[in-house]
């Protein structure tokens, strides 16, 4: 692999992060990656890496733990404006009619908006619920939509 | 530091520097991570902007009436017309004010409040009142015994362990004791990862009172003399990590944790650590990966956690709601806790 020089000195800072940040045990593995995940939004290849270095654990191992786990994205997220809980309790409560009228709302018109289903987001009390702008938003009817979310 | 007074005696000093601190009447606005989905941090600045010259509003947690949140309760002795514009405030799906009430009040006719005492009606945050209420009195007293003597009480009180599996938790803790008789430090994990969908039942104690986790987890320690205790919390739950986060660093600085708690010489080591998603991450050896960096994903078994768990070191793994039991059984005494619950399941059980 290739790399730039730019590259080379973020790898180098990133190791110093961790250096002030963490033991180099392999107890810190998990809370490195909730921190690279704080602050890059997702786990780029190159800082699984770096983590193997400082922790003296072989990078297919980190790779392997970190791809176990449901939260650590190891691809960049992908934008979207509104995410519909689709888990137990939020269908039970009806978040198909959510994401039926968001799909009708969709087919009017494409450019407005973009959603995807999410997993269980735990607030099963107060379900359905629906995320937008980072904050999510509980007992959602599907006419709140067009109230609301404008 | 350690002195000669009794914990007891130590702990009245804490409570007494910080009692002077809260105010008796007050508005306690129930915000957690659910009820902040349905507008409770914008139904706290509208209380705040009514009640803000008459009385002190504070954040508690949520009391468990999920149905009626957003929700704000007046403490001790309000006046009765704060209380009624209160119930006026509240905004929820009920067409009325009375429905409301009925509701409310009917939900909590009946229960016996242990594990849940307190919540939703003392500031989360305010380990003054907390210790005032009677709070760390099951702890100094644990202190006061050795710890085969908790052990002792917590078996002759039959807990169960609340996380699912119902197993004895005195019997844990004795198999956990004879392996660390062989010179092997114990470890001790409180087990918050509920990934259950519809089942948040440890959120609200950590939300409501974080100071009883912590009070359960001390009393746990010291029975089976455990140096370091790891708290594990979902991932999800970002306002539970807070809020225990803000509760342990109180802790530390008042000398409940830490090195010669309460003027013994107990030194106990209480680390927060944050899963990263997972229903199977609540299961005890999957648990223990996590928490030593390898793979999610679980251990066969035997050998069992108590005898090689964290590190190959016996350890002691028990969920959020059975320790928040001890406090209770500590400063009652088992037979009190005895009395509740039916032959075969004693206790009182958290269903959320």
């Amino acid at each position: 692999m290739t790399e730039n020089s730019s590259e080379k000195a973020s790898r180098i800072d990133f190791r110093k992060e961790l250096v002030r940040k963490f033991q180099r045990d392999r107890s810190s593995l998990l809370p490195s990656l909730h921190y690279v995940q704080e602050t890059h939004g997702y786990l780029p290849s190159w800082a699984l890496e770096v983590i193997g270095w400082h922790l003296g654990v072989p990078a297919s191992e980190v790779y392997g733990a970190a791809s176990t786990y449901s939260e650590l994205n190891l691809e960049p997220y992908k934008v979207v404006d509104i995410e519909v809980c689709v888990g137990l309790s939020c269908s039970q409560l009806g978040s198909k009619a959510l994401t039926d009228r968001l799909d009708d709302l969709m087919k009017e018109d494409q450019t407005k908006f973009r959603y995807r289903t999410v997993p269980c987001a735990f607030l099963c009390s107060v379900g359905p619920v629906l995320k937008k702008d980072g904050s999510w938003y509980g007992r959602f009817k599907p006419e709140d939509i067009t109230n609301k979310l404008k | 530091m350690k002195n000669n007074k009794s914990p007891e005696a130590n702990l009245n000093n804490i409570g007494e520097k910080l009692s002077g601190l809260s105010p008796k009447d007050r508005i306690i606005v129930q915000v957690g991570q659910c009820s902040e989905a349905v507008g409770a941090g914008a139904f706290y600045n509208r209380v705040v902007e009514t009640f803000k010259d008459v009385v002190e509003i504070s954040i508690g947690g949520c009391d468990g009436a999920c149905f009626a949140a957003p929700r704000a309760v007046s403490v001790t002795q309000c006046d009765s017309r704060i209380n009624e514009r209160l119930w006026a405030l509240n905004e929820t799906q009920f067409q009325s004010e009375d429905s409301l009430k009925r509701a409310v009040d009917g939900f909590f006719s009946g229960q016996f409040r242990l594990t849940m005492k307190d919540i939703g009606i003392l500031p989360w945050d305010d380990l003054g009142q907390f210790i005032g209420t009677g709070g760390f009195r099951g702890f100094a007293k644990a202190l006061d015994m050795s710890p085969e003597e908790v052990i002792t009480v917590v078996s002759s009180s039959s807990l169960r362990g609340r996380g699912g599996a119902y197993f004895p938790v005195g019997l844990k803790w004795e198999s956990a004791a004879q392996f660390s008789d062989m010179g092997k430090k114990t470890q001790l994990i409180i087990n918050a990862e509920e990934g259950e969908p519809g089942v948040f039942k440890d959120r609200h104690l950590m939300e409501g009172l974080p100071y009883r986790v912590i009070e359960g987890a001390l009393i746990a320690a010291w029975a089976v003399a455990a140096e370091e205790v790891y708290l594990y919390v979902n991932a999800e739950a970002k306002v539970s990590y807070e809020r225990l986060n803000y509760a342990l660093k109180k802790c530390l600085e008042h000398g409940i944790v830490g090195n010669n708690v309460l003027g013994t010489n107990f030194n106990v080591k209480v680390s927060l650590h944050r899963g990263a998603g997972g229903y199977v991450c609540g299961e005890e050896s999957t648990l223990i990966n996590t928490l030593e960096g390898s793979r999610r994903e679980p251990r066969l078994r035997p050998p069992f956690p108590t005898e090689s768990g964290l590190n190959n070191l016996p350890t002691v793994i028990n969920n959020v709601e059975t320790i928040c039991n001890l406090p209770y059984i500590l400063s009652e005494g088992p037979g009190e806790f005895k009395k509740l619950g039916t032959s075969d399941a004693l206790g009182t059980r958290l269903s959320v």
